[in-house]
């Protein structure tokens, strides 16, 4: 059924929203349209009714009396002014500091946090003239420095280092490495340090603690240490082809005691692993080192190290 | 309002004065605002007593934390709005029922005495079809819906009342009729 088109001026009408001028015109409208007669009629019906029915209920249900016989049998009282506004100011306090103090973590920066106490350190040469214990290493060689420790190194070496996250970094010069507390200790060194890729890492090198974090290369002298004499590496018998591997011992995070005694006695303990080292390939073994698997075998040292002729 | 007629805030004040009486005529005032609130939420009319019930012994108890810069009747729907979330979570309901058209109709009613028996029977037809066309209307449009029709208020008192502004309140009872508008000619044609 089509519409009257002054069907949209309805509602209007009944809620006294038009003009006067407007509704002048309406009511002469519905004079002479049924449609919107009806319409109109309709509305104002349904109000009435609706209106009358709930006047009916309420005056059947209202409780005015009620009220005031509880108030005043119960003797309740007002409480307080500003009882429950002072805890509405005192949240809506708390939440705005919380909320600045959140906004404000988001702009500042977290707070440093360096690892250092490496579970497994990975040494690979990068160049081919490098040294290891003396003896020359082929450039990507790699080895555990649980079968080597203390290390000593010479040369271009990347380490990678692995505690609850992992660390590479770049060494370029000579340096004697071994495990302190579970850092890692670099004496005589004198070399430049890089930070590739990972986090950052707590190292002590020549004694001091260094933080080695992105971006930041630093060069250390041994100079300061210049009570120790350099190693003296006996590497007789290394003319062969020698197969490295790692032990259960050797893989094992030093402890503290013996990150002492190490570096108590660093120098006497290099001498007594480069005669043992003499010693064994003197005696025609294939083996550098115990080759008994053990239960922290480090999957990186399971081919053979060739050191012969690199 | 005459001018003798005391403002909310006044008489808010004269009962946190110990004018204990006093607080008689704020019910009086509020009390079909209340009711009318409720009245379409609830499940019968007995519940809608005791919330009203509650609701003004609420805000007695709490009139001296009544903010004066806000209006009286906000604050009291407020209270009264809690008051039914409560009595919906410990009865498990959620939705109204059409109970109260049986209550509202009294078959006894002195309006209805001199009706004829069809006319009657047609009247309360149409009053349960209103009743239950509103109860499908979204609670934003319900509420200033039934303060224009019931309680008559102007647009202004509502849009302060329900703290949105009165453009919101104009569209929001304009597309109420609307819809009621439709549902009732969709009944009509299937009746």
């Amino acid at each position: 059924m089509k519409r009257c088109p002054e069907n949209d001026k309805i509602l209007l009408f009944c809620e006294h929203e038009l003009s006067e001028v407007e509704r002048a015109q309406f009511e002469l409208h519905i004079q002479t349209c049924s449609e919107c007669r009806e319409e109109v009629k309709q509305i104002s019906s349904d109000d009435s009714l609706l209106r009358e029915g709930v006047e009916e209920a309420f005056s059947r249900h209202r409780v005015t009396s009620r009220i005031m016989q509880q108030i005043r049998s119960e003797k309740i009282e007002p409480l307080p002014a500003n009882n429950q506004r002072g805890w509405r100011y005192f949240w809506l306090t708390a939440f705005a500091l919380l909320t600045v103090f959140a906004v404000a973590s988001l702009y500042m920066p977290a707070a440093v946090k360096y690892h250092g106490r490496a579970t497994g350190v990975m040494i690979q040469a990068l160049t081919d003239n490098s040294t290891l214990q003396g003896a020359h290493l082929a450039a990507d060689q790699t080895f555990d420095l649980a079968a080597f420790e203390p290390a000593a190194l010479d040369g271009c070496f990347l380490f990678t280092v692995t505690a609850d996250q992992t660390s590479v970094f770049k060494i370029s010069g000579s340096t004697g490495i071994r495990r302190s507390e579970g850092l890692l200790e670099f004496f005589d060194t004198t070399a430049t340090f890089e930070l590739i890729s990972g986090a950052r890492l707590t190292i002590i090198v020549n004694g001091k603690r260094q933080q080695l974090e992105r971006k930041t290369v630093f060069s250390t002298t041994a100079a300061a240490i210049d009570d120790l004499q350099p190693d003296a590496v006996s590497l007789a018998g290394l003319d062969r082809p020698l197969t490295a591997s790692t032990t259960a011992e050797a893989d094992a995070i030093i402890t503290s005691d013996e990150a002492d005694t190490a570096s108590s006695a660093d120098q006497a303990e290099l001498a007594s692993i480069t005669t043992g080292l003499s010693a064994e390939a003197g005696t025609g073994s294939d083996s550098l080192i115990d080759q008994t698997p053990g239960s922290g075998k480090n999957p990186f040292a399971d081919e053979p190290l060739d050191l012969n002729g690199n | 309002m005459n001018k003798h007629e005391r403002t909310d805030q006044e008489l808010v004040q004269a009962v946190l004065a110990g004018e204990l009486e006093t607080f008689a005529e704020l019910v009086e005032r509020y009390e079909r605002l209340v009711f009318s609130f409720l009245l379409t939420r609830l499940n019968d009319l007995q519940e809608v007593e005791d919330i009203v019930q509650e609701t003004f012994v609420k805000a007695f108890r709490h009139l001296a934390s009544f903010d004066c810069e806000r209006r009286f009747a906000a604050w009291l729907l407020t209270i009264a709005r809690n008051l039914l979330i409560d009595s919906r979570r410990k009865a498990g309901r959620s939705v109204a029922s059409t109970n109260l058209v049986n209550e509202v109709m009294l078959t006894d009613s002195a309006r209805e005495a001199g009706s004829q028996p069809s006319e009657i029977v047609v009247r309360r037809e149409r009053f349960r079809s209103i009743v239950v066309m509103i109860q499908e209307l979204p609670e934003e449009l319900r509420t200033p819906f039934l303060m224009r029709v019931i309680n008559e208020l102007p647009y202004q008192e509502i849009a302060e009342i329900l703290d949105v502004p009165l453009q919101t309140v104009k569209n929001r009872i304009f597309k109420a009729r609307g819809i009621l508008r439709e549902k009732r000619e969709n009944y009509e044609k299937m009746s």
